[in-house]
């Protein structure tokens, strides 16, 4: 009689089980979703750094219902974070239609992918479970951050002085409020313009010809390289960059004076020519938005972390091609122990997928199976693109080798800006500058050339995330209790040294030093950029 | 009641701790839904019913082995609900199947038709409200027996606050009348659902039953299985055997079925990747002989490399 009972228990599951397949099967495919945000369709937003963002999916059934039991999980990448809100919903009776909602900030510059979402269909038991996934990709471009400097002059009226000498300033005719020279009078000339003391004094009509005012140009370099790029989002030296970057560009465009950009990543430098006007700041914004988002790995190491990461992404977003009845794993006899097994099907099965998602020939993708460096590269890859921050196991994180070229690549941009400038100009460099020891001769050279041609030239230094140093009283913590506190503190004090170090090396060369850090990093350009455009030295900002 | 005193707190909290450990309660209760009090009527109802239908199973399996009913009764129920709860004690119950197709005595068989599909019937009965039960738990993420004491205990306070607030209110509509109507849609669906879920077992019960005893009907007991008699099997396992060949045919009929079903419905995608992976294994044991040979190469040419540095460094470091 048990038998009877234990068949007939298992001749009912394997019903359950057929029906289940066929149903997620059919039904899978008649499920539509649609984000919106901020009550928008989600592919028509920009979205703006540290804004507080609403997210909602809807979910809907074309014919018939959502079946029962569904897990639907919204997985954005992590350069957004929830704040607010559900990214899941659990459909747990047949619906025509379900949606969530939830708040997220925005936490850096670059572009959000957001992919399509993921269910997990469940019989009514809770006995099988089957994962989907619905596909669809929005690119969604995320602008960053600014403040708007508050002391912003227009340039309507410069100072009355004279300029040192050997600095010489653009003087043509135009509209401003100088005076630049006297001549007779034209006809077409405005009659407002017309010096008539003078005229008496001479018998004959005189215009007043006022001289123009001249927009200064502030040519940003950044800094892209990855060792700026390596962190949680937010925490970033390039977001520290951006900030300024974009900050600069706001008071600069406010006070009538174009910004150009050239950014170096060490491989390739990207140039905005100088533009002013609103135009030209949202073309300023959206590069550096284009520029945080570029593709600029640090060497990948290979480690089984990476390779489980990858992995997961795929899990979730590409569920079925993950599935052991699709994805085929060749058959050996090595390894042997289970565990090891296990781990070489996940890397087989991630290389499927990588094959198929990068175009790999079957050649390359077998390749995959073997070769660690190259499996490396293309799980960092796929991590990159589904928006996981550069942190390990992402990259690797050492001495960065890369700081060489990039402050070459700095300086030789710099060289050939300063050579095609046509008049005082300002350049303003933002980079991490604490450890380019050896580097930094080269952007020393250039500065020192910039410099000689009465241009102007600021340095702006990313500031590493770390706290402040504690108190003498807390400079002795328990060594047993608190090493990370010690190392904590040993960092902040070489830091503090370098930082001297860079800053004495740089003032040298006459040019001014600040921090990304430093509230008034801004308006310390912003400063240059009003004496570039007077041309006399004025210490009201402090250097 | 809770002490007052810090020591008091500090005790119960790691009792509390300890106890959660054991009977794996959750301490995440704020982040989901909190079942009211209609919700705990409805799994109050599910487990009563549990309660009773282990109680008929077993009264229906064991009635004429009295000495043996109580233990047999537990152990027998307690791998049904871990089979069920824990989906790999699927394993436990393939190993019982297997235990009973070789030593379940012969007098069993004679039972009718009619006691087995009540017995199947029960039993499967059993498995849908173990299943339902443990999926409202899980959307209400309570954990262990503790966690169900909490859902219980909580729903009272929560009861006696709403009954409180009501006494402020000055209008008809109270709050718990608001909670109760706004909660109502969501009951009526899941004692809908339990009960469609009840019918669809029973339709299942039917069929799977009458498959069974179709089966168990067609294989003959008798001297005919010679070959696998020698092999000393009591004729309850012969049957079973051959019943297993018999059963084999249709699920590989259906199974192939299935298969081709899905594989004609699968996107270009997943068939990309199956042609790839197919690709893959033929040339895999080439490719693997090909990249370890060049790594070994590599590793040689810059072993090499750096000898011949660290010999230059030498060399300039005599003529110094």
């Amino acid at each position: 009689m048990l038998t009877i009972l234990s068949m007939s228990v298992l001749v009912w599951l394997f019903m359950c089980w057929c029906l289940f397949r066929i149903q997620t099967t059919i039904r899978v495919r008649r499920i539509r979703f649609h984000r919106h945000i901020n009550g928008r369709d989600a592919s028509k937003c920009t979205l703006r750094v540290n804004r507080i963002i609403s997210v909602g999916t809807h979910l809907s059934a074309t014919k018939g219902k959502i079946p029962a039991v569904v897990t639907v999980r919204d997985q954005l990448p992590y350069m957004l974070q929830l704040e607010d809100g559900r990214n899941e919903a659990v459909v747990d009776y047949a619906t025509q239609a379900t949606s969530f909602q939830g708040r997220y900030r925005v936490l850096a510059a670059g572009t959000v992918n957001l992919p399509g979402i993921h269910l997990d269909f469940m019989d009514p038991q809770g006995l099988f479970l089957d994962s989907r996934s619905i596909p669809g990709k929005t690119s969604l471009r995320c602008l960053p951050e600014f403040e708007s400097v508050s002391d912003a002059r227009p340039s309507i009226k410069r100072i009355n002085s004279l300029p040192q000498h050997g600095i010489h300033r653009l003087q043509r005719a135009g509209l401003g409020s100088e005076l630049l020279e006297l001549r007779e009078y034209q006809p077409g000339d405005p009659p407002k313009s017309i010096a008539w003391k003078i005229s008496a004094r001479r018998n004959k009509l005189m215009t007043r010809q006022y001289e123009s005012e001249v927009p200064v140009r502030i040519n940003l370099l950044i800094d892209g390289s990855a060792a700026v790029r390596i962190g949680g989002y937010g925490n970033r030296e390039i977001d520290q960059i951006n900030y300024v970057a974009a900050s600069i560009v706001r008071g600069a465009v406010s006070a009538g004076d174009l910004v150009g950009l050239l950014m170096c990543d060490g491989h390739r430098t990207a140039r905005v020519r100088p533009s002013g006007g609103e135009r030209g700041f949202y073309q300023s914004l959206e590069a550096l938005s284009d520029f945080a988002a570029s593709q600029v790995n640090a060497p990948a190491a290979f480690s089984t972390s990476l390779v489980n990461a990858a992995a997961a992404v795929c899990r979730r977003r590409y569920p079925e091609l993950m599935n052991s009845s699709i994805n085929k794993v060749p058959f050996t006899w090595l390894p042997v122990l289970p565990w090891n097994r296990s781990r070489w099907q996940v890397r087989v099965r991630l290389a499927g997928v990588l094959g198929y998602l990068y175009g790999l020939t079957p050649t390359t993708t077998t390749e995959l199976f073997y070769d660690d460096a190259q499996m490396a590269g293309y799980a960092q890859r796929l991590l990159i693109e589904d928006g996981w921050p550069r942190i390990p196991p992402v990259v690797q994180i050492t001495s960065s080798p890369d700081h060489a070229s990039v402050a070459k690549s700095l300086a030789k941009a710099l060289a050939e800006s300063v050579a095609r400038a046509h008049d005082n100009e300002v350049f303003v460099v933002l980079s991490s500058l604490m450890d380019q020891d050896d580097a930094m001769a080269s952007l020393i050279a250039a500065a020192k050339v910039a410099m000689a041609r009465h241009h102007r030239v600021v340095f702006v230094s990313s500031t590493p995330p770390l706290r402040k140093v504690s108190p003498a009283a807390d400079m002795t913590p328990d060594p047993e209790t608190d090493e990370l506190e010690i190392l904590r503190q040993a960092e902040a004090l070489r830091i503090k040294r370098k930082a001297r170090q860079m800053q004495r090396e740089l003032r040298r060369t006459g040019a001014c030093v600040t921090y990304a850090g430093d509230r008034r990093a801004v308006s310390i350009v912003l400063a240059e950029a009003e004496l570039a455009g007077s041309g006399r030295t004025l210490t009201r900002s402090s250097r | 009641m809770m002490p007052n005193s810090s020591k008091g707190e500090a005790s119960e909290s790691a009792a509390r701790g300890l106890f959660s450990r054991w009977f794996g309660a959750t301490n995440r209760r704020d982040q989901c839904p909190s079942p009211n009090r209609l919700t705990l009527t409805v799994l109050a109802f599910y487990w009563s019913a549990i309660a009773v239908v282990v109680f008929q199973l077993s009264a229906s399996l064991f009635v004429t082995e009295p000495a043996f009913a109580l233990p047999l009764n537990a152990i027998v129920v307690a791998l049904v609900v871990f089979t069920i709860w824990r989906w790999p004690g699927a394993l436990i119950l393939l190993g019982l199947q297997a235990y009973l197709l070789f030593f379940e005595s012969a007098q069993r068989v004679d039972a009718s038709a009619g006691n087995l599909a009540w017995i199947v019937g029960l039993a499967l009965l059993l498995i849908v409200l173990v299943c339902r039960v443990r999926m409202l738990m899980e959307r209400f993420e309570i954990r262990g027996i503790q966690g169900l004491y909490q859902a219980y205990q909580h729903s009272t306070e929560s009861e006696i606050v709403a009954r409180n607030k009501d006494l402020q209110l000055p209008n008809t509509l109270t709050n718990r009348t608001i909670q109760e109507n706004g909660a109502s849609d969501w009951e009526g669906k899941e004692l809908a659902k339990g009960a469609q879920m009840i019918l669809l077992s029973i339709c299942g019960v039917g069929f799977a039953v009458a498959i069974a005893l179709l089966g168990w009907w067609m294989v003959p007991l008798g001297p005919r299985a010679v070959t696998i008699r020698e092999l000393r099997l009591t004729p309850n396992a012969v049957r079973a055997i051959q019943l297993a060949f018999l059963f084999a045919v249709p699920y590989l009929v259906v199974r192939v079925f299935i298969g081709e079903w899905l594989w004609r419905r699968i996107s270009p995608a997943e068939a990309q990747v199956y042609l790839r992976s197919q690709f893959t294994s033929w040339i895999g044991p080439d490719t693997r002989f090909r990249v370890r040979t060049r790594a070994r190469v590599l590793r040689k040419l810059e072993s090499k490399k750096k000898r011949e540095r660290s010999a230059q460094v030498d060399r300039s470091a005599q003529e110094n």
